[in-house]
């Protein structure tokens, strides 16, 4: 379930990994909460992803798509550049960005997104998300979907996030 | 030249401790401040034209289907994945906020992509959030113009090569008609169920 998928990471990177994938491990229990603290608290500077979590699809036959959201926190001392995503069951992962013009919804690719040098930037309903395309499976709540997250410097983040109900009280 | 830096003493440290306890207080009960509810409420409403679109049951359905019922209206699409579901999850919030008003109320969801939005995906969608809600679709032909009586315009992206799918750009308000199916007040995107259900009691 957690690997490393390829083996030009930075030695750092691998920690941080490491470290995510037990915090995501320790965060399968809470599904209302998950992933609330960084392992590497004032310890190792890394980039590390907090309240991560997927929306619920709305239907049920496979070729479904939603959104996931979470916040990436950089205690790096330099900039952090997130490209792009995988998601397990997902054909594609795409970053996209709702912005409103007026009343006017627009929504659009973007080529990535800045997480500068100690700054957290949060990928959150109705702003920056990731749109999962093409699952293979329609997401129910307490399932996870371990995400793959691609940073320009070569750094990849793995990540369980956990669905959440479409409606949440 | 050395210029001293600020430095917070003691009484210093106690007054910003009170300034930042105050900003805390909440206002007092007896007296009510008059915060306007967010949305604009059209006076008069306005009739909109009739239009026969078909319902995710596969029915027609018109705005004779809405009088004698307030209604709570959305345009999107099932394939919008942020503000969409974000806005019918909030259609729930205030229906049950409305407790048993909410016979009264019908939840109305059209689509602006009726060449993706069959009824039959409209159905698993707006069923995903709540039993009640109607899903409504049709022709671009037919939807454009009921849209455009709401003040709503959308606009499809032109398909991402490969996958086809695409996005759609379009108006994001809220809008509650009245029992005469008029369009009586205009929720800016955002709103909170709470202010939205306010405002719509007062309107049963």
């Amino acid at each position: 379930m957690i690997g490393l998928r390829r083996s030009r990471l930075h030695p750092w990177a691998v920690w941080m990994v490491i470290g995510l994938g037990i915090l995501a491990l320790a965060g399968c229990g809470g599904a209302d909460n998950p992933a609330t603290a960084t392992p590497t608290a004032g310890g190792t500077p890394a980039i590390t992803v907090q309240d991560a979590w997927v929306r619920a699809t709305t239907g049920t036959e496979p070729g479904q798509m939603t959104a996931a959201y979470l916040t990436l926190v950089n205690t790096l001392p330099h900039d952090e550049r997130l490209i792009g995503a995988r998601a397990e069951g997902a054909g594609a992962v795409e970053i996209h960005e709702t912005t409103m013009q007026g009343e006017m919804m627009h929504m659009a690719p973007v080529s990535g997104v800045d997480v500068a040098a100690g700054a957290s930037v949060a990928l959150a309903p109705g702003g920056l998300h990731l749109m999962l395309l093409d699952l293979d499976r329609a997401l129910v709540p307490d399932d996870t979907v371990v995400l793959t997250l691609i940073f320009e410097s070569g750094l990849e983040l793995l990540v369980e996030a956990p669905v959440r109900p479409l409606v949440q009280e | 030249m050395i210029r001293p830096r600020p430095r917070l003493t003691l009484p210093g440290l106690v007054l910003l401790a009170a300034v930042l306890a105050g900003c805390g207080l909440a206002p007092d009960p007896a007296q009510p401040t008059a915060t306007p509810l967010p949305g604009t409420v059209l006076n008069p409403p306005r009739v909109l034209a009739d239009f026969t679109l078909t319902d995710h049951t596969g029915a027609p359905f018109g705005l004779d289907d809405l009088r004698g019922r307030v209604a709570l209206v959305f345009f999107g699409f099932t394939h919008c994945p942020d503000i969409c579901p974000t806005t019918l999850a909030d259609f729930k919030q205030v229906k049950t906020q409305l407790g048993s008003a909410t016979d009264e109320v019908a939840f109305v969801f059209f689509s602006v992509d009726g060449a993706r939005d069959t009824p039959e995906r409209l159905a698993a969608y707006v069923r995903a959030f709540d039993p009640d809600f109607i899903g409504l679709t049709g022709d671009d032909a037919v939807l454009r113009p009921v849209a455009a009586d709401f003040g709503v315009y959308y606009q499809a992206h032109a398909p991402a090569s490969g996958s086809g799918s695409y996005l759609v750009d379009h108006t994001a308000s809220v809008f509650a008609l009245d029992r005469e199916g008029r369009l009586a007040i205009v929720f800016p995107y955002g709103t909170p169920p709470d202010a939205i259900a306010r405002r719509l009691r007062a309107l049963l």
